[in-house]
């Protein structure tokens, strides 16, 4: 782990004799061990618990994901679509999937559409926000009879481009179907009148590299867009970038973790094989990415997330913001409060007027930004 | 000895005498006797589906792991036992509509959601018996058009016997019901090899809508939302009346069916029933739960004491509970146990009808 070597932080540093030294310690000692009443506190960041939402209670608190609009929040729950309004009122409340959210925890792709996917996993729907009745099905398996279920594997299984194309890829199971590798993809043209959705293949590609893990998965982990460019990786190491009029381009090697865009500076955040945590960016107008990398990360299956520009990682029910250097050398790592979070495993942040709010397995909390990036004091 | 090291010699013996009250963070905290306290098991997904109370020990079943839980002596908090993931790659799922019913069974069954199903119990097809939706039947098995999915798809009496109902291809309008025996299931391949009894098609006219299934004693009581039957250990089946049944429990003194609105009581194993009183029903859907013989109902958040002469229902407390969706009550050790989609709570059960 890499941390800053900035020493000239510590206050300790003084030029005084030793003696004084010594009646300092005595000092604080003896301050320590009046009675309890005079103690004076040393002062602590303010902590101040998590707030559940007070009207997303009973089976709608297993929260999923949430995906903020200028004027919305919407939050996928297991079952339920739920939203809340700009006074942080939870104004809509539809079931969208009886039998459970089952897109590995990521259903929005757009600020106006999510997708459920059916049971059998080789099909989903792709259904509005604001009016889950309007839906399409694809079904994978009649783009691709070798496609035996959706490849979704953690992250985002899909994503929706600035031109209205979806990127999504089928997993091949090689005992469905022998002798065929790689993963199929697929780039759907979403195209919406006023009473219905239509989707049509656009076309397809597919990446070849023998893409093959222990148990012979080949799995994406995760598709995003910016502007009309999908990025995506697999589990195998490879970054991959898709042009829309091109074939999918090897980017450099990398698992792909999270991306996202902070100063028009494109960022991906992501893992090599043996677990060496990267980072990899984009600046405006360049053309070739940067990597950096910083030693294995004792993560394991970490989330990254950015709220307001800062990266935030979380696992179970802790929270820390990891802060690059300048130059991106080094990272720096700081809890940050959990209070009122136990027992719950944390699922998704989002940033929406004024507040931090978190999905999570007991319910969606939140706290006022100004104190979501308070440091959870050393134990 | 040099000043500095006579200050941490100081400061070490000073800070030992001043650190005592942090030692009260060792010590388990005592749950409240009149507020629901979150129990503080350690793990972190906090759903709850079924509790079920076996020797010594409470099984929690969540969605992807079942926990047990032993009781030491005297100890107010429970400890994990052990801990299985049931399905390591088993997404978090549970169905909206399903999660207030019993979703494991006796003897270490259990049933899954649909698409999580973990048990494979084999009938005489190398087939596993899956919760198959009605829509989607297993392809490769002969007789069987669709396993029954949702709740009520099986049922464990006291003998450890399976009930499970289905659609065969040969009756496509009928349920058709078969007992499995699992001390013929040889558990090291995962199948239930020869374990089925008999198999028992329910009257065409009682549709294929499942409404209860129950294991009552040795027998069973199966309802499909147009009638009710009573189905014996034996295999014979006899119908109670024209109407569904909601829910049915064993209490010390008889069996109990809630139907057409009534609390029905039978105290010679369901020859006769008796009208007892207005069943807690009314209130909505919602779950009887026995805990010795205390009878409760389960709404929402909410918890009420039933009398089962008259029918009335008391409100319980719920402090500390409001909020939580409750999935399943069982009293062990001298706690009472409340399990719900947001964690599990206790509280001692002299608090319990306070």
């Amino acid at each position: 782990m890499f941390v800053s070597d900035d020493s000239s932080q510590y206050p300790c540093s003084m030029r005084t004799p030793t003696i004084f030294r010594f009646f300092w310690v005595f000092l604080i000692s003896l301050a320590g061990c009046g009675p309890s009443q005079e103690v004076i506190p040393t002062p602590k960041p303010e902590m101040k618990a998590w707030q559940l939402h007070p009207e997303v209670l009973l089976d709608r608190r297993l929260q999923i994901q949430a995906r903020a609009t200028k004027d919305r929040m919407w939050l996928m729950g297991n079952n339920y679509l739920l939203s809340l309004d700009t006074g942080h009122r939870l104004v809509s409340d539809v079931l969208v999937a009886p039998l459970g959210n089952q897109l590995w925890n990521r259903s929005f792709l757009s600020n106006d559409y999510f997708a459920t996917e059916l049971e059998d996993q080789y099909a989903f729907s792709l259904r509005r926000n604001d009016n889950p009745d309007k839906q399409v099905l694809v079904n994978l398996r009649e783009l691709d009879s070798t496609v035996f279920q959706l490849n979704s594997y953690y992250n985002p299984p899909m994503a929706i481009n600035s031109r209205g194309q979806i990127l999504v890829g089928g997993w091949v199971n090689a005992a469905s179907s022998p002798g065929v590798t790689g993963i199929p993809l697929f780039v759907l043209q979403v195209a919406e009148t006023d009473d219905s959705l239509k989707i049509s293949l656009d076309r397809r590609t597919r990446v070849n590299e023998g893409l093959v893990n222990y148990a012979g998965h080949n799995y994406l982990n995760g598709i995003y867009a910016f502007g009309d460019t999908f990025y995506f990786s697999n589990t195998e190491n490879r970054f991959y970038r898709l042009l829309h009029d091109q074939e999918p381009q090897l980017l450099f090697p990398f698992s792909l973790v999270h991306m996202f865009k902070k100063n028009d500076t494109l960022f991906a955040i992501g893992y090599q094989q043996d677990f060496t945590l990267g980072l990899g960016f984009l600046p405006p107008g360049a053309q070739q990415w940067q990597t950096r990398y910083f030693g294995e990360l004792d993560n394991g299956f970490m989330r990254y997330e950015s709220v307001e520009n800062r990266i935030v990682i979380y696992r179970g029910s802790q929270l820390w913001e990891i802060v690059p250097n300048a130059n991106y050398n080094y990272l720096t790592i700081n809890e940050l409060n959990n209070l009122g979070l136990d027992q719950t495993t944390i699922h998704d942040i989002e940033f929406f007027q004024g507040r931090v709010y978190i999905c999570t397995s007991r319910g969606l909390y939140f706290q006022p930004i100004e104190d979501f990036f308070t440091f959870k004091p050393e134990p | 000895m040099k000043p500095v090291s006579l200050s941490i010699f100081l400061l070490a013996i000073m800070g030992f005498g001043c650190q005592s009250p942090d030692w009260k963070d060792a010590i388990p905290q005592a749950v409240s006797s009149e507020s629901w306290a979150l129990s503080s098991l350690g793990w972190t997904d906090p759903t709850v589906l079924q509790l079920d109370v076996g020797e010594n020990e409470l099984r929690v079943l969540g969605r992807n792991t079942l926990i047990r839980l032993d009781a030491h002596e005297n100890a107010i908090e429970a400890s994990i036992r052990s801990y299985h993931d049931i399905d390591l790659f088993s997404r978090p799922v549970f169905s909206h509509q399903f999660f207030l019913y019993k979703h494991s069974q006796r003897n270490n069954y259990f049933l899954m959601e649909p698409t999580d199903w973990t048990m494979e119990i084999n009938s005489n097809r190398p087939v596993g018996v899956r919760l198959y939706s009605v829509n989607d039947p297993p392809p490769d098995d002969t007789s069987y058009a669709a396993f029954l999915n949702g709740t009520e798809s099986g049922a464990v009496n006291a003998w450890g016997e399976f009930l499970v109902a289905s659609i065969k291809k040969s009756t496509p309008g009928q349920v058709t019901l078969f007992l499995l025996d699992p001390y013929r299931w040889f558990p090291y391949d995962g199948r239930f090899t020869n374990a089925r009894q008999w198999e028992v098609t329910l009257p065409a006219e009682a549709g294929t809508q499942m409404v209860r299934l129950t294991g009552l004693d040795d027998d069973f009581l199966v309802s499909t939302e147009l009638a009710t039957f009573l189905l014996r250990r034996d295999g014979s089946l006899a119908k109670l009346w024209d109407t569904r049944t909601t829910h049915a429990f064993v209490l010390e003194n008889g069996w109990y069916a809630e139907a057409g609105g009534d609390l029905r009581h039978s105290t010679d194993k369901g020859a006769s029933w008796q009208i007892s009183g207005p069943g807690a029903g009314r209130l909505g859907a919602g779950e009887y739960f026995v805990v010795d013989t205390t009878l409760l109902f389960a709404r929402k958040d909410s918890l009420y004491h039933v009398d089962v002469r008259s029918g009335a229902l008391k409100p319980l407390s719920n402090h500390g509970l409001s909020g939580n969706q409750i999935t399943a009550v069982a009293g062990f050790t001298d706690q009472v146990y409340v399990a719900t989609l947001t964690g599990l709570f206790q509280k001692s059960r002299h608090a319990l009808l306070r």
